[in-house]
């Protein structure tokens, strides 16, 4: 065998790995978008967890978006004080008290578990909320109150919501980043967003009369604003349907969870 | 060449020889990104674009490079580079022209390049000794029939998520349950083009 034809061989590689080699350099400089360098230095400061709680297709969209200015800061729910204010000064926007804003947690609106919650019928489908719901409204009385099936548990990408023995979603606010995304998948609107300091909240949903409450669930709020009466600062409104602690004015003194006849407010880090 | 010629090409890539179901080529592709319709049909999408390009310029190389050199034993490096020099390029020139569809690609364009089915289109053109058109004509039908099994198995998928599947077969076990069983199913075409 002669040696010419390895020759050959190599040096058609090597002609054919040049030619398109030159073709793709020059082809780079034809197409060459020009990208601002601070989208990469904003794209270093967000989680990068790509959770699309911004609306944005992912980190890099928003990190995008920002520097054009047509995002703003808060729109990242899973970045922290300190990470915005990074951010603020990278973009040259001077971050104010009103664009950095503190963390916001889910909290589930419902503590009527399979004990005190009364079921419609026995469901035997697919083990997803969003599907209970569509089949008569779901398995339980209740019209407002969890179905419990743990849609949320799958949606959340941070593993911070698992389901508790009798059968509700417990978020765990350390590992939770506010993303908001469980609230947007539950079928029945369960949940919401609080600041993580929130303390004492009223755990239902129902906005039905007190009779109705009552013969579905032990634990849903009848209205009989016992727990506005005990309030010292005023905290508890009615304005929705049931009882509704404001977060920005209740100081966490727990006097209202006693009073309540139902046992539907619970709270954690009571003050005194 | 015949209407009834590109027929039998057309059909035989996407349902007889479907590449993924049938060759078992760009399997990778077709189990990693099918959790989605709307990611498949992406991938899908993005294949078709490269898997025609890639036919002709493949056939284009044989033919005036290797043949004439009586070097035809380069085929697979010599095709596996033109493949990602123009998997580069097509890169390039989206980012440039359509940002909106580059977003859409995403990740998925750069990962052709090591699709095995692209190559194996290219191959097997050769091989089949087809002329300019059949080749462009089996690259693209191949490359439908890709979109069209990463399609179906992103739609089983999708409702696999939603049912009660036993522990022990969750995830990648029925994942793989599905692709044979989609297999066996295009068994069903064989021998419909004599």
């Amino acid at each position: 065998m002669s040696l010419n034809i390895v020759f050959l061989s190599v040096a058609v590689l090597a002609v054919l790995g040049f030619i398109l080699g030159a073709g793709l350099s020059y082809a780079a400089r034809v197409f060459a978008v020009v990208r601002d360098p601070r989208i990469d230095a904003v794209l270093s400061e967000l989680p990068g967890a790509n959770c699309g709680a911004c609306g944005y297709p992912g980190c890099s969209g928003y990190a995008e978006a920002l520097v054009n200015g047509s995002a703003v800061l808060t729109g990242c729910p899973v970045s922290k004080r300190e990470t915005r204010q990074r951010i603020a000064d990278i973009i040259g926007q001077g971050g104010t008290a009103d664009t950095i804003t503190d963390k916001q947690v889910p909290t589930v609106k419902c503590c009527g578990d399979d004990n005190k919650s009364a079921r419609l019928f026995q469901y035997s489908g697919l083990e997803d909320c969003r599907a209970a719901s569509r089949l008569y409204g779901g398995p339980r009385q209740c019209r407002h109150g969890c179905l419990g099936l743990g849609t949320c548990v799958n949606a959340c990408q941070f593993g911070a919501i698992t389901m508790s023995s009798s059968g509700l979603p417990v978020i765990d606010r350390d590992k939770c980043t506010g993303c908001g995304m469980c609230i947007d998948i539950c079928p029945r609107q369960v949940m919401s967003m609080v600041p993580e300091k929130a303390g004492v909240q009223v755990l239902c949903n129902s906005g039905e009369a007190a009779k109705a409450v009552r013969q579905v669930c032990r634990t849903g709020c009848i209205k009989c604003r016992k727990c506005a009466k005990v309030c010292p600062v005023g905290a508890v409104s009615f304005e929705n349907g049931p009882a509704e602690i404001d977060p920005g004015l209740c100081t966490n003194c727990g006097l209202c969870i006693p009073e309540c006849p139902v046992n539907c407010i619970y709270g954690t880090n009571l003050a005194g | 060449m015949s209407i009834r010629e590109i027929m039998t090409i057309v059909i035989s890539a996407i349902l007889i020889n479907n590449y993924v179901l049938q060759r078992f080529l760009g399997v990778c592709p077709y189990l990693g990104v099918s959790k989605q319709i709307e990611t498949a049909l992406g991938m899908g999408m993005a294949v078709t674009f490269v898997m025609a390009i890639a036919s002709a310029f493949t056939w284009m190389v044989q033919r005036y490079v290797l043949v004439p050199l009586n070097l035809a034993f380069l085929q697979t490096i010599a095709f596996i580079l033109v493949i990602a020099a123009l998997v580069q390029f097509v890169e390039l020139v989206i980012r440039k022209s359509s940002p909106t569809l580059y977003q859409a690609l995403g990740i998925y364009l750069p990962l052709i390049t090591t699709n095995c089915a692209v190559l194996g289109v290219a191959v097997i053109n050769v091989r089949a000794a087809y002329g300019f058109l059949p080749s462009l004509v089996n690259g693209t039908a191949a490359a439908v029939g890709f979109t069209l099994a990463i399609t179906l198995m992103a739609g089983i998928r999708e409702r696999i998520e939603l049912s009660d599947i036993p522990p022990a077969l969750r995830g990648v076990p029925i994942t793989l349950i599905t692709a044979g069983l989609l297999s066996i199913a295009f068994f069903g075409f064989s021998g419909m083009v004599k």
